[in-house]
């Protein structure tokens, strides 16, 4: 056996994998109670209501557990890894991730074209009047993605502020996106337009509240990353916000299928 | 280095992991082999859950009867028969079969684990939780009961107003974002995590079989999220897509459901095919006929199952043009599977038959497959399924099918329990139980073919067609005795059964019969590698620590 093997073998059995973690349970657990307050909510009984809240809170909490666990998994390189060799584990899990959202988000998108074609596509109008909020939100998203890249770029040249400064206005970036939804939605709720008033806002709001819902998760990462890379972290491998960039970018080009579907045709 | 191997796995030193006599070890456990070990038996608990629900289906239908007539009412009735189709469906068939694929594919294709251990267990977890939520909805004025394809209208509040019903849609969208969580992982795993040498034409055919159910589970199962997404929204925040268009949110409905629902039945069958695989070679001694053209047709069937939804829509409005090229993708969506079935009947042919308990299984999952596969080639043709569709001849078409699967994942279970629990099953047992399992298959479901006129999810019929329903009636309570018998033979095997050796199947060739029995935590003691042609383990060097203590001793 040559040296390099030798030193090859010696690094891998350094390498402990850990086996054991009860955040899988908890965050299970509060997943079950959340669904459970969330089946009855409609009917105002406090019982399903506090089991909603209840449900959430532990759900966020092992969230959180989960995150802070150092957790070590099988590392490689491994044997055969076709067609997937310069694509390390936690890329290739994004990046399916990301394959059955495209699918999540056609359906969504499909069902609200086959909804508009049964209504009769030219009897149909955009839900808001004003196309304006939609196209600062484009811009919002299109310079959020821009400001991850900047992270990536900071972390490159080992400047731990740069980063934290990227990944806030980021962050910002987001919150304005969803405060501006927030204000368009206010608006509309004030003409008499929520999801269940007819079958035009139900695919408006729904199909861009999961839109939004998604946003939401990314800023939640997005605070983590900053916290970490607050702390130093990232300087020696930007992994986690390259992948995290992927995610991002994702729901940046999903609003861009959205923008013109609800807002301009 | 045989010696150190803790061959219960369960030393308590295994990385901060408690000893597997510990209920705190599998409340914690992240490994692979414990989280299949989990699932299966999870599954099994869902497999006599839906059996329950089946005899009370059946001793209902022992005669044709009035509403509110016999053991059940009209409103139970129901929900038997939507939570029988959805437990046996979702919580039952898939997790059996992942639990296999927990346990063994990492062995077979060389890795250590899955690569995301955590995210495995949160997906057990969440399939376990979504199962408890659909247990909890009975009690919530009644589960669901608009039957398992939970169609439109009848999922929107105003059919079926109870919490349970939204309950279960709830269990429903947990359950398909665990089996998103786990597609992820096992695509990452066997794309990425593979031993030296083995490429994915060297690959076993159950990991084979497997690597494609969880491609098509990924893009599937994203389609039934969406179609739960939007009926959790409609049910709860009240918007209105499936009831503001008319017939057409009922038609937005099938093909959100189907899109999801066709491949679903390959998700499901293709385990147990790629089970039969393993077990035809090993115990025929031989290689599987064709090989590289049974992977192509698996590869080809994978691709196509996503393009035959709407045969399941015939008797919607949909164009006669677009159901003509459905029609031809469904019927030709047949002859992979036809050389499928060609490949697996001359590896028999080729090869000398030991017929041991999972190879009869085996043998009588593809008997019952080609009765299944022959019966659904005339529910593919436009005409005869308008004559056919909404009858008891799908009812018996798709039970040959699916429980055709589960006949060869028990031969599954058969043939890797000596692997999982280090210990022998109960060789003439086993055979009783296939005698029974055949025998009250066929009484129970080939009978459903004869009276096919008789209507589909209804609990009344002609009363000539009593005979046939009695006989039916019969041969569940053989069925369910079977598996009575099977499960008490896995019960006392593992407390009186021989010690199984490294690998109990003289002309076994996968990777995990070269392990020990049960293999220990970490599964290799050096790496495996078929680099030269031939499976060889590495020797890995034990690291000397300051002190001279090696790691990976006790």
């Amino acid at each position: 056996m040559g040296v390099k093997q030798f030193m090859k073998n010696e690094q891998k059995t350094q390498h402990i994998e850990t086996h054991a973690s009860i955040w899988p349970l908890f965050i299970s657990i509060g997943v079950l109670i959340f669904l459970l307050g969330l089946s009855g909510i409609n009917t105002g009984s406090t019982l399903y209501s506090s089991l909603f809240v209840i449900g959430l809170l532990i759900f966020s909490i092992s969230m959180i557990g989960f995150g802070a666990q150092r957790f070590q998994g099988p590392e490689g390189p491994f044997g055969e890894s076709w067609p997937f060799q310069g694509v390390e584990n936690m890329k290739t899990g994004v990046w399916l991730f990301l394959a059955s959202d495209v699918v999540l988000f056609g359906a969504f998108i499909g069902s609200a074209i086959f909804i508009r074609v049964a209504y009769g596509w030219t009897s149909w109008t955009p839900v808001p009047d004003d196309v304006l909020p939609g196209l600062i939100n484009t811009y919002l998203l299109l310079t959020s993605s821009f400001t991850v890249i900047l992270a990536l770029v900071a972390t490159e040249k080992k400047n731990r502020y740069g980063a934290v400064a990227a990944l806030t206005t980021t962050f910002l970036l987001g919150v304005g996106f969803l405060m501006n939804k927030g204000i368009e939605w206010n608006h509309l709720y004030h003409q008499g337009l929520w999801l269940s008033t007819n079958v035009k806002t139900s695919t408006f709001f729904l199909t861009t509240g999961l839109h939004g819902a998604h946003v939401i998760g990314g800023l939640v990462i997005t605070l983590w990353l900053i916290y970490r890379a607050w702390n130093g972290a990232y300087l020696e491998d930007n992994r986690t916000i390259e992948y995290f960039g992927l995610y991002w970018h994702f729901v940046d080009i999903v609003w861009l299928f959205l923008f013109p579907l609800f807002y301009i045709l | 280095m045989k010696e150190t191997y803790q061959t219960d796995g369960g030393h308590s030193d295994g990385h901060g992991l408690p000893p597997m006599y510990s209920i705190k070890r599998w409340l914690v456990t992240t490994n692979h082999k414990d989280i299949g070990i989990l699932y299966i038996i999870t599954s099994l608990f869902f497999l006599v859950m839906g059996g329950v629900l089946a005899l009370l289906i059946r001793l209902q239908l022992w005669l044709p009867r009035d509403p509110g007539e016999g053991i059940l009412s009209a409103f139970a009735y129901n929900q038997s028969v939507t939570a029988h189709g959805l437990i046996m469906v979702f919580w039952f068939l898939s997790p059996f079969a992942f639990g296999f694929a927990n346990y063994i594919v990492p062995l077979q294709i060389g890795a250590r684990d899955l690569a995301f251990p955590r995210l495995n267990a949160l997906s057990y977890w969440l399939y376990l939780i979504s199962g408890i939520l659909l247990g909890v909805s009975f009690f919530q004025g009644g589960t669901f009961n608009g039957g398992w394809t939970v169609y439109a209208p009848l999922n929107l509040p105003t059919f079926t107003p109870q919490i349970g019903a939204t309950s279960a849609v709830l269990a429903l969208f947990i359950f398909s974002v665990a089996i998103t969580a786990g597609s992820v992982n096992f695509l990452t795993t066997i794309h990425r995590m593979r031993a030296k040498g083995m490429t994915l034409l060297n690959m076993p055919l159950f990991t084979w079989t497997i690597l494609l159910t969880v491609w098509m589970m990924l893009f599937a199962f994203a389609s039934l999220l969406a179609a739960l997404m939007i009926l959790s929204s409609d049910r709860i925040l009240g918007t209105t897509y499936f009831s503001g268009t008319g017939t057409q949110g009922s038609l937005l409905w099938t093909h959100l459901f189907w899109f999801f629902g066709h491949p679903e039945v390959y998700i499901v069958f293709f385990p147990a095919l790629g089970a039969m695989a393993e077990i035809f070679q090993t115990f025929t001694g031989r290689r599987i006929v064709g090989r590289k053209w049974f992977i192509a047709a698996l590869v080809l069937v994978t691709i196509q199952s996503f393009a035959v939804w709407m045969h399941h829509m015939f008797l919607t409005g949909i164009n006669l043009e677009v159901k003509t090229i459905f029609m031809i993708t469904t019927i030709g969506i047949s002859l992979p599977f036809d050389l499928m079935v060609f490949s697996l009947i001359y590896t028999l042919l080729k090869g000398k038959i030991q017929f041991t308990t999972p190879f009869l299984f085996a043998f009588g999952g593809l008997i019952l497959f080609i009765i299944g596969g022959i019966t659904g080639v005339f529910l593919g043709a436009v005409v005869l399924d308008y004559e056919f569709r909404g009858t008891y001849w799908v009812v018996a078409h798709f039970h040959y099918v699916m429980v055709g699967g589960v006949t060869g994942l028990i031969a599954g279970i058969y043939y890797w329990y000596p692997k999982i629990t280090g210990k022998m099953y109960d060789e003439f047992i086993g055979k009783i139980s296939f005698i029974l399992y055949f025998i009250g298959f066929n009484l129970l479901y080939f009978p459903l073919f004869i009276a096919w006129e008789t209507p589909r999810r209804v609990f009344t019929y002609h009363p000539s067609l009593i005979p046939w329903h009695q006989i039916a009636t019969i041969g569940a309570f053989i069925l369910a005795l079977s598996f009575a018998i099977m499960l008490y033979n896995f019960y006392k095997s593992l407390f009186d059964g021989e010690d199984a050796p490294d690998s109990p199947w003289k002309y076994a060739s996968t990777l995990e019969w070269s392990l020990p029995s049960p293999p220990p935590l970490e599964n290799w003691e050096g790496t495996p590698t078929y680099e030269n042609g031939f499976l060889e383990f590495l020797p890995e060097k034990k690291i000397k620590t300051d002190g001279g203590e090696t790691i990976h001793e006790k």
